[in-house]
């Protein structure tokens, strides 16, 4: 039977002002189950507390009630009272008679005591059908992890450390230090901020119990108290930490520079560096971004931006030594290639993409490849055919001669180079410049038997016998027929047999007017030299200008040498005289819907038809391999001509023989050919070493188009700089002879267009580092890891960055060179900063004489900015002001102030010291607007005390911005499923009474992550969250609070529908040994939310000390 | 932009001392194909006298005009700055039931607020694309000089950005005109004063048009007829109170465009200036 002791307090006048404490205990005592009742002025001192628990002893109380405050005040308190009374600590329940009603009622006394009553006989009702809890133990892991390696959570990771625990300290940045690294000198002490903070910074690397993770991230918080599962994501520096001695080789050679983040963009570092000297740890760091479009999107992957960035820089036989690294022919490439990188070139979007294809010929042209030396070949012994020594086989024969390997290639025709050499005509790829190029790869030991025609001799079965692995790179040679009525005349020259015929220096007879069928390169190549060889040419595509396949700068420049280019119109018989080319009938064209090719169909236009008069066609349609040798092994064809083979490791149906380039793709661009080969070589590599061939094909690579923002952002920062064009011979000029058109870049043309790079990737793999580092610390291949850590306590400390004052656009930051933010400011004061400590103006830099400084750029403003004061500024305008003159005396500074906040130990000396010693005059008023006059900044502002505006000459403006809580503080407490505001700060458990704990046990805050706080406070808290860490650290196990969900097993129907509801994972699967699956509460992750017994539909979810049954008896205790 | 034919509000500068801009924006408009149907019976929108006398009196003028508008069924396209601002402000506030009711009552009619005012300036800018410019104005430099009141304040005019705005110098662009970047585009010019505080429009304007000067500009664009009357009217007092030489032509936005759209100095009225333009358009070719 319970017997419930009622105790009302009137806590001063807070209650018993409002509420009529007799009235209530009137009623208490008519209440059910009620067996004492009594009133207290204030229960929860030490008297008021020894009476309840005498109360409790001498009337053999079992359930108590106490009409109070808030359960979050007492709840706890009266909680151990009662214990100490002998009783279960969850006997007791809470009727809130101050928060929930006597502070809010206070203008209706009656109504006031009647809720009072109603409140109570609630809580009796409750209390009525509590049951005694017990709290669980558990265990915790003694290790704290500390996130943000500023000053708050170096200090937290010290003093835990030196409690004697294990701490993991992670920080983003590349070194530990965060703001407090960049100022100069501190408040108001004037220490020069690097050399208090410094030796900490040391401190923290140095201790054996700290492991110092820098460049790293917080990905995954699992757990709870003492028993958190953390994820931890290591980014790659492509530096090892181990071998780095930071002598600074490395970062001479890079080529590429951006703003520097840690001078706030005012001084410019490179794609490796350190930081800031002082940085901790002392080792350089690899800046790469995404992999550049331009490398994504070439067949071959070459390093597209590092040669760029040495051809900017003037390195241009380290630039060709680059482009060698992926690219077995660059001379050729460098003339022929489709260049796909330009299309997804970033600065396309600006003006024009870069000239890359055009600035690695300038790269190839540079160098002399005879000089090049020949590397040292370890030998395998193993022998590999190779038929077909065009760009795909002669690309996989280098790179097996590489890896060891014997390679023999036979070419059909007598001279090696493929399409390359008998397709492309002389004036684009001139023959010794290509023959270069294959005799190094001869160099390798590769070897090269031309009129060797595989199929009749020697026979592929033979090869077989011969070599431990063949690989068919024959090509497509074959030209497609015209099919139409009279093509076997004498004059129909296809445009491949011609190009070959001209390109060996055979005999090509061709008459004087010549219909060139088609619109791809082959077409324009044949069309192009039947010019140079005197006929007038006229080109019969049969779709329009749009739909030509051929280079857009390659029908240009046949347009330009006189040939004709007949659109919408197709042959549809070859009109003969005595067995010889007269005419041609035509049809005209329209273009219909599209077909497979995503072109729009051709369509003949009925009664259209005329007449071409001409003496020669030459038909480009298209081209096909030749397969016919390959029956001799039974290798298989595809329906379309083509060699089947297995996508990822391109080996055909007979094993030891492989397939690539255009045999197996059918016609496609050098480049292709190329990636193709090279792939090749991979496989056969493999499978000579006896390892399994790969069996996953790479994804087709596609470069992102940028976002409109993005796009909008580069235009914004790049000024338009058009595409530099490359000189041509004049077309008059070049149709008498096959010499090269293109003329190439000259130097300073090729540093003038690679500047126009946009550093996509910022480092640009060039590999100058590599090649420079002595100690061998460059890792390029290095990658991201995640590391996973048992950990008992969180300390987050992620500090504040400054807001951005482009809002305000009054002050024209961003527009005007000399108007600059506080942190600026304290960069260019630094002796480590971009002007090595000498305040200059970014626009001219000069000294400046007249400083201004505006305050509460972005704070203390609803409007615009955030509503609260940002603490620090007005003591770093004094400061900053003091160290000006310090620097220069004949400085004069002038701050605009609303107040002037100063209330720290020491602030408001320090800030009278910067008016009577340094002569800084403080204004009282806003600043409307900043203009430029001349070399001046004009500030227009108000001086509220006489009440006059005011209009000061400044050299220099500083704007003293917000602060606000640093990049993904919002998603790193979602992480943690911790608090945080409307301003992204951190909620405190209670802003008075718990500064660094959180409402979630065993997390812990230090620093401005919550608040902007400055040094002291932060130092201050750093040791505050590492006592909290100790204390709960000194604990052998925690308990548990009991008040959480529990599942009746035997009502629960295995729904689990509460497990997809519970926010914290807490609710797990268990199958019983009957069979059934049903739901069990994990006791430690519940937090008592109450969301499982609402979803519940059979009622066999209940929370603990909050049942159903509890609820319904307080509903139903206000009908009585 | 979804249509052409617009109601037209000149208000009363522009059938008289602003009869250049009046003129100006008809041609041009009628160049892009933009219909301006004058609204019947327009009252004055009250300008600074009526909002600096009497609330009710400040919206009930314009709330005349948007009575009309409404009833027309256009959008409503206004030339002047001030009479723009004012009929944004009655709009704004109408937006409030109980004044509605009363200045339905004191117009004596029924009408909802559901007039769109328009700027001219907006309605340029928004068919610059498609404009045939075939008289470039190729080499002139432009302040474009927006004045305060096209967008201030910013919740209710919520016209371009109100520090640094754009319209008038992308339209410049698309004129081939070169927009200045100068930071005096929405500086008071001292609007109403010239009579009753002269010092203090003499100080505003003088400062605007150095600032103008030292950049090179060879005119300023205007969308207002008081800045026009301000800057060009009291460009000698100037030069005599502050000893500067300033003589810098302000033109009308429309004139500009008119210009490069291929009209004469003469349909434009651009001999109706105080301070003559001609002899700097001639200076670059242009006229």
């Amino acid at each position: 039977m319970a017997r419930v002791g009622v105790f009302i307090c009137y806590c001063g006048a807070n209650i018993g002002g409002t509420i009529n404490i007799d009235k209530v205990l009137e009623a208490a005592k008519k209440m059910p189950m009620v067996a004492f009742v009594d009133a207290n002025k204030y229960t929860c001192s030490e008297p008021g507390q020894l009476s309840v628990r005498d109360a409790i002893v001498k009337n053999r109380l079992n359930r108590v009630v106490i009409g109070n405050c808030s359960p979050r005040m007492h709840e706890n308190t009266f909680r151990k009272t009662v214990a100490q009374a002998g009783l279960n600590p969850y006997l007791l329940e809470i009727a809130n008679l101050r928060e929930h009603c006597s502070w809010v009622h206070g203008n209706n006394k009656d109504s006031a005591t009647d809720k009072a009553i109603e409140l109570v006989r609630m809580a009796v009702a409750k209390v009525g059908r509590d049951e005694a809890l017990f709290p669980k133990r558990f265990g915790l892991t003694k290790r704290a992890l500390v996130i943000g390696g500023g000053i708050a959570g170096i200090q937290a990771a010290l003093d835990i450390a030196n409690s004697g625990h294990e701490v993991v300290l992670v920080e983003r940045e590349p070194t530990v230090g965060g703001r407090m690294a960049q100022l100069d000198k501190t408040f108001p002490t004037l220490d020069c901020s690097a050399c208090i903070l410094t030796p900490k910074m040391v401190d923290v690397a140095q201790h054996p119990k700290i492991t110092l993770l820098t460049c790293a991230e917080v990905e995954e918080v699992k757990g709870f108290v003492g028993n958190f599962e953390v994820k931890i994501k290591q980014k790659a520096r492509y530096v090892d930490l181990k071998k780095c001695t930071a002598c600074g080789d490395c970062t001479k050679g890079c080529p590429v520079e951006v703003p520097s983040e840690f001078n706030m963009e005012l001084g410019k570092r490179k794609a490796i560096y350190i930081p800031f000297p002082q940085a901790v740890p002392n080792k350089f760091v690899i800046d790469k971004r995404e992999t550049p479009p331009c490398k994504t999107t070439c067949p071959i992957h070459m390093d597209v931006q590092g040669y760029l960035a040495l051809i900017a820089n003037g390195k241009f036989k380290e630039a060709y030594e680059l482009i060698r690294r992926t690219n077995t022919l660059p001379s050729v490439l460098g003339r022929v290639c489709y260049h796909p990188c330009e299309q997804a070139c970033k600065r396309g979007y600006v003006d024009q993409p870069l000239s890359i294809c055009s600035l690695k010929r300038f790269a190839s042209d540079q160098y002399d490849i005879d000089s090049l030396p020949v590397p040292e070949i370890t030998k395998t012994g193993k022998r590999v055919a190779v038929i077909g020594a065009g760009p795909a086989g002669l690309t996989a024969a280098h790179d097996l001669a590489l890896a060891g390997h014997q390679v023999t290639i036979f070419e059909a025709l007598p001279e090696p180079g493929g399409m390359v050499r008998v397709g492309i005509p002389e004036y684009r790829m001139p023959r010794d410049i290509l023959s270069k190029d294959i005799q190094y790869i001869q160099k390798l030991g590769v070897e090269i038997i031309t009129n060797a025609r595989v199929g009749e001799k020697p026979k592929l079965v033979e090869l077989q016998k011969l070599f431990d692995a063949i690989l068919m790179a024959s090509g497509a040679h074959n030209s497609l027929k015209l099919n139409v009525p009279g093509e076997e005349s004498e004059g129909v020259f296809h445009g491949v047999d011609f190009l070959r015929a001209v390109n060996l220096g055979q005999k090509a007879d061709i008459g004087q007017r010549v219909a060139v069928i088609g619109g791809g390169n082959t077409a324009i190549d044949a069309a192009r030299v039947a010019r140079r060889l005197g006929s007038t040419v006229t080109i019969v595509y049969r779709r329009g200008r749009d739909e030509m396949p051929a280079n857009e700068t390659e029908i240009l420049a046949a347009e330009e040498e006189g040939i004709e280019i007949m659109l919408l119109a197709a042959p549809t018989k070859v009109i003969a005289e005595g067995g010889k080319v007269k005419a041609i009938e035509c049809v005209r064209m329209k273009l219909g819907t599209p077909d497979a090719s995503g072109r729009p169909r051709p369509e003949p236009i009925a009664g259209s038809e005329f007449k071409l008069d001409v003496d020669t066609v030459i038909p480009a349609l298209g081209q096909a391999p030749n397969l016919v040798f390959a029956k001799d092994l039974n290798v298989a064809v595809s329906g379309k001509g083509t060699v089947k083979v297995d996508e990822a490791s391109l080996a055909t149906n007979i094993q030891g023989v492989f397939a690539c380039g255009d045999a197996v793709t059918g016609p496609l661009m050098v480049v292709d050919a190329m990636a193709s080969g090279r792939k090749a070589a991979g496989s056969i590599d493999a499978y000579l070493k006896g390892e399994p061939l790969p069996t996953t094909a790479e994804p087709k690579a596609e470069a992102k188009k940028p976002s409109e923002e993005e796009i909008e952002a580069l235009k914004e920062e790049y000024p338009e700089m058009p595409r530099l064009k490359m000189a041509e011979m004049p077309a008059e000029k070049r149709i008498k002879s096959f010499a090269e058109v293109e003329l190439g870049f000259t130097p300073e043309q090729a540093q003038e267009e690679a500047k126009r790079c946009l550093a996509c990737g910022v480092c640009s793999e060039c590999r100058e580092c590599e090649r420079l580092c002595q100690a061998g610390a460059i890792d390029h291949s290095m990658k991201d890891e995640v590391l996973t850590y048992q950990i008992g306590s969180i300390v987050v400390a992620t500090g504040y960055k400054t807001s951005d004052p482009k809002a305000y656009g009054e002050f024209g930051y961003g527009r005007l060179p000399d108007v600059v933010t506080g942190l600026q400011l304290e960069r260019l004061l630094s002796a480590s900063g971009p002007t090595s400590g000498e305040v200059l103006r970014p626009s001219d830099g000069k000294h400046p004489h007249t400083v201004v400084f505006i305050s509460c750029v972005g704070s203390r403003d609803e409007l615009k900015g955030h509503a609260y004061c940002s603490k620090f500024c007005c003591m770093y305008m004094a400061k900053q002001a003091i160290m000006l003159k310090e620097h220069d005396p004949h400085v004069q500074c002038y701050i605009f102030y609303i107040d002037i906040r100063a209330g720290g130990k020491d602030f408001d000396e320090f800030s009278r010291r910067a008016q009577q010693e340094y002569g800084t005059l403080w204004l009282r008023g806003r600043v409307s607007k900043l203009y430029q006059d001349g070399d001046k900044v004009m500030v227009c502002g108000e001086d509220s005390l006489i009440g006059r505006p005011v209009e000061i000459a400044a050299d220099l403006v500083v704007l003293a911005t917000a602060a606000e809580p640093n990049e993904g503080a919002a998603h790193l407490a979602q992480t943690l499923k911790v608090s945080y505001d409307t301003n992204n700060f951190f909620i405190e458990a209670h802003p008075k009474l718990r500064p660094v704990e959180t409402q979630t046990d065993g997390i812990f805050l230090a620093g401005s992550c919550v608040g902007p706080r400055d040094i002291p406070e932060s130092v201050a808290q750093g040791g505050a969250a590492a006592a909290k860490v100790a204390a709960l650290f000194s604990q052998e196990f925690l308990t548990s609070d009991p008040m959480v969900s529990s599942i009746d097993q035997a009502k629960c129907s295995g729904c689990l529908l509460c497990q997809d509801v519970c926010p914290f994972s807490a609710i797990e699967s268990q199958k019983l040994r009957d069979g059934r699956t049903v739901s069990v509460t994990n006791e430690s992750l519940c937090k008592g939310c109450g969301l499982c017994v609402a979803a519940c539909r059979f009622g066999a979810a209940n929370l603990r000390g909050f049942t159903q049954q509890q609820l319904l008896a307080e509903v139903v205790s206000l009908w009585q | 932009m979804s249509t052409n034919a617009y109601a037209y509000y000149p208000g009363c500068t522009l059938h008289s001392t602003a009869k250049e801009y009046d003129v100006s924006a008809r041609a041009v408009c009628e160049k892009l194909g933009v219909g301006l149907e004058e609204l019947k019976d327009w009252t004055c929108c009250g300008a600074s006298s009526a909002h600096t006398t009497n609330e009710m009196l400040a919206i009930t003028l314009p709330a005349r005009d948007l009575r009309t508008a409404e009833k027309m069924g256009k959008p409503l396209a206004v030339a002047c700055a001030m009479c723009f601002n004012r009929l944004k402000v009655t709009e704004h506030e109408l937006a409030d039931k109980a004044k509605l009711d009363a200045v339905k009552a004191l117009v004596g009619e029924d009408f909802s607020n559901t007039a769109e005012v328009v700027h001219l300036l907006q309605i340029l800018y928004e068919r610059r694309k498609t404009m045939v410019v075939s008289k470039p104005l190729k080499g002139l430099k432009v302040a474009s000089y927006y004045g305060c009141m096209l967008v201030r304040p910013y919740e209710i005019t919520k016209f371009d950005d109100p520090e640094n705005p754009q319209m008038m110098d992308k339209l410049m662009v698309t004129l081939g005109a070169q927009p200045l970047d100068w930071d005096f585009k929405t500086a008071c010019c001292g609007a109403s004063l010239p009579l009753t505080r002269r010092d203090i429009v003499l100080k505003l304007s003088h400062r605007l048009l150095v600032q103008a000067q030292q950049l090179g500009a060879d005119c300023l664009a205007v969308a207002c007829p008081m800045c026009q009357f301000n800057l060009d009217a009291y460009q000698e007092a100037i030069n005599q109170e502050f000893g500067s030489k300033i003589k810098i032509p302000i033109l009308y936005f429309t004139q500009l465009a008119g210009l490069a759209m291929g009209l004469s100095p003469h349909q434009l009225h651009l001999d109706k200036h105080i301070v003559d333009p001609m002899p700097a358009l001639k200076n670059k070719g242009l006229a």
